[in-house]
């Protein structure tokens, strides 16, 4: 079972002082917590990909190698990555990049985008949202496993004895998550692949949640990868802890009452019933998520918000501390202990090379490409013509 | 066989008691007495908005329905039809009838029959169930009932506008509700039933391993498979 944070990087006034920070302290700030996530344990540091204020990350891979330059162990993820405004051809290459040069530690959660203009200033149709993901997930997909492709579609423009570069690490392409909501096509989707199902369910009550991941779960079985409880699931949460549950309510609620998305609703006693969001001492955030599991089953990741609604970064830092030392040991002790042996663990780059290597043979990287010539690319029937 | 229809009234004065709780009423019994008419049973459920005002609010800025908020939505999905009566407010409905419907999800009302209410203080906004509101239920593709029945306050009393009739508005009443009560035994509500069933089985047709035995809510059948999608099976 993994666990980790993401951040979708908004630059959000506290609105307890009303100080807002500037760019350049958000990110750093997110360097921090990716950094600090390692040392306290926590296995996943996710961002989110945006390009409108009030965000600041729209290139995640170059944050993402910035942090991996400065860790060792913790696998480097998004929140989400836009496959329908991002060029796949852009995201095989950059995802390949990183993978290389973080020695695997590197996933994806795919997303489609819910900011309307983010798709024309790309030059896309947001009405064409979830055509445009199946069709360039699918490109992805080819340009990860093929050594050449040839392509036409809708979306982007054809390609001809096309070459991504470089190959993934070992030969094994970096495992993919599908994050959605509401649609239940892109369970489908993940499913049909035998990829993961991220099910971000912060802002959303467990009876939609659990249905969005039955259906995946049902669906994962269906294209025979497996039984549908050996599909691979991550959840979203949320959670402000302190000691003493009643200090962490009072200092957590400004923060509630004007946060984006949920401000000016719902009371925090509403939606902390009704979401995952917890609010109280450690024990009762690891008491709510034992529970997640009974909802959709034995899953493999559980991610965490944490520096949202303006929060300070000294109060960011230690909710991450409290997290990895307080929280995380007893949830991954009792959640693994659960856990029947044949649901599988958590998807990481050793463990794919393993299994590829199971089923394969060892990879060979003197003789990648299935044309024998590493340097054009070209097969070797198409050279002689 | 004898069939039960099942009515629904949202009713969104802010009042109580309200004028437009007493034309909700006098719409759903004249409705129910239409219908049961042939021996048919009938179901009135009557939802006053008013008392979900912070629920509606909270689903428009969470965009997910409280519990309280989903028991109306699934009464609205069950029901044969929608009796719909607001107060107009600045020529319109009242801002806590129309977030309703801004709130939850617009495929609730396609094909639903609808019968239209609306009051206020004089006749002179008679009119503003057909610019107003009836457009709403256009563009939801709802099955409107021609006749809406608007009530000034003036329409609670006696005929004071000289028709012949000694109480105008129970004879619009009367006239909606059998209007609403022929559509429905002419089967518009199995209609609106079926069509769901066809869109799930034309557009996104459910995949042959999820049958009887999946506990998924309708939505979730919501996609193509994927093979058919790629060309591939």
């Amino acid at each position: 079972m993994q666990f980790g944070i993401f951040t979708i990087a908004d630059i959000t006034p506290d609105p307890t002082t009303g100080r807002v920070p500037t760019e350049h302290e958000r990110l750093m700030s997110m360097v921090e917590q990716g950094k600090l996530a390692e040392q306290v344990g926590l296995d996943v540091f996710a961002i989110g990909e945006h390009h409108n204020p009030p965000f600041v990350t729209s290139s995640p891979t170059t944050t993402l190698a910035y942090v991996g330059a400065q860790t060792s162990t913790i696998i480097l993820s998004t929140a989400t990555t836009l496959i329908t405004t991002n060029d796949p051809v852009k995201i095989a290459e950059d995802y390949a990049m990183l993978q290389h040069l973080t020695g695997g530690r590197v996933d994806l959660v795919m997303g489609r985008g819910n900011t309307g203009p983010v798709y024309p200033w790309f030059g896309q149709d947001i009405r064409k949202g979830v055509e445009i993901a199946i069709s360039n997930y699918d490109l992805l997909r080819r340009l990860w496993t093929e050594d050449v492709v040839n392509w036409e579609g809708e979306f982007r423009t054809p390609l001809q004895q096309f070459t991504s570069t470089p190959r993934p690490l070992d030969g094994v392409a970096p495992f993919v998550w599908h994050g959605s909501i509401r649609s239940p096509q892109i369970a489908e989707q993940a499913a049909y692949y035998g990829d993961g199902f991220l099910h971000n369910n912060i802002f959303w009550p467990m009876s939609h949640t659990k249905q969005m991941v039955q259906l995946y779960r049902e669906r994962f079985e269906h294209y025979g990868h497996g039984k549908a409880h050996q599909a691979y699931v991550g959840l979203g949460g949320q959670a402000f802890m302190r000691k003493n549950s009643q200090d962490a309510i009072n200092e957590f609620r400004p923060y509630f009452d004007n946060a984006p998305v949920y401000g000016g609703g719902p009371t925090m006693e509403d939606f902390t019933a009704q979401t995952p969001l917890t609010v109280g001492s450690p024990e009762q955030v690891i008491e709510r998520y034992l529970t997640m599991a009974d909802h959709v089953g034995d899953y493999q990741r559980q991610m965490f918000l944490m520096d949202h609604a303006g929060l300070p970064q000294k109060t960011v830092l230690e909710q991450i501390e409290l997290l990895g030392t307080d929280v995380v040991p007893v949830l991954r002790k009792e959640l693994e202990a659960r856990k029947p042996a044949d649901v599988p663990e958590a998807p990481t780059h050793a463990r794919r090379v393993a299994a590829a290597a199971a089923k394969n043979g060892a990879f060979d990287d003197a003789y990648r490409f299935e044309t024998g010539d590493n340097w054009t690319g070209l097969r070797a029937e198409d050279a002689r013509n | 066989m004898t069939r039960t229809f099942r009515l629904v009234a949202l009713t969104a004065g802010l009042s109580t008691p309200s004028s437009t709780r007493m034309l909700t009423d006098q719409l759903t019994r004249e409705s129910a007495a239409a219908l049961s008419r042939d021996g048919s049973q009938v179901e009135v459920t009557t939802v006053e908005l008013r008392e979900y005002a912070h629920d509606i609010t909270d689903a428009l800025l969470t965009r997910f329905p409280s519990e309280k908020l989903a028991m109306v939505i699934e009464q609205v999905r069950a029901a044969d039809a929608i009796i719909a009566v607001t107060p107009v407010f600045n020529v319109g409905p009242s801002g806590l009838f129309k977030t309703f419907f801004d709130a939850v999800d617009m495929e609730l009302w396609k094909n639903k029959p609808v019968l239209l209410g609306a009051t206020a203080g004089t006749a002179r906004h008679s009119l503003a169930i057909d610019y107003a509101i009836r457009p709403m239920f256009s563009y939801l593709k709802s099955e409107v009932v021609s006749t809406a029945v608007f009530a000034a306050s003036s329409d609670f009393g006696a005929d004071t506008e000289g028709q012949a009739d000694g109480q105008p508005l129970t004879v619009r009443v009367r006239r909606a509700a059998a209007e609403l009560a022929t559509l429905l035994q002419a089967g518009l509500g199995d209609a609106a039933a079926d069509a769901d069933g066809a869109a799930a089985t034309a557009g996104a047709e459910p995949a042959p391993a999820r049958g009887a035995r999946s506990t998924l809510d309708a939505e979730f059948a919501d996609f193509v498979p994927m093979d058919r999608l790629l060309g591939r099976d």
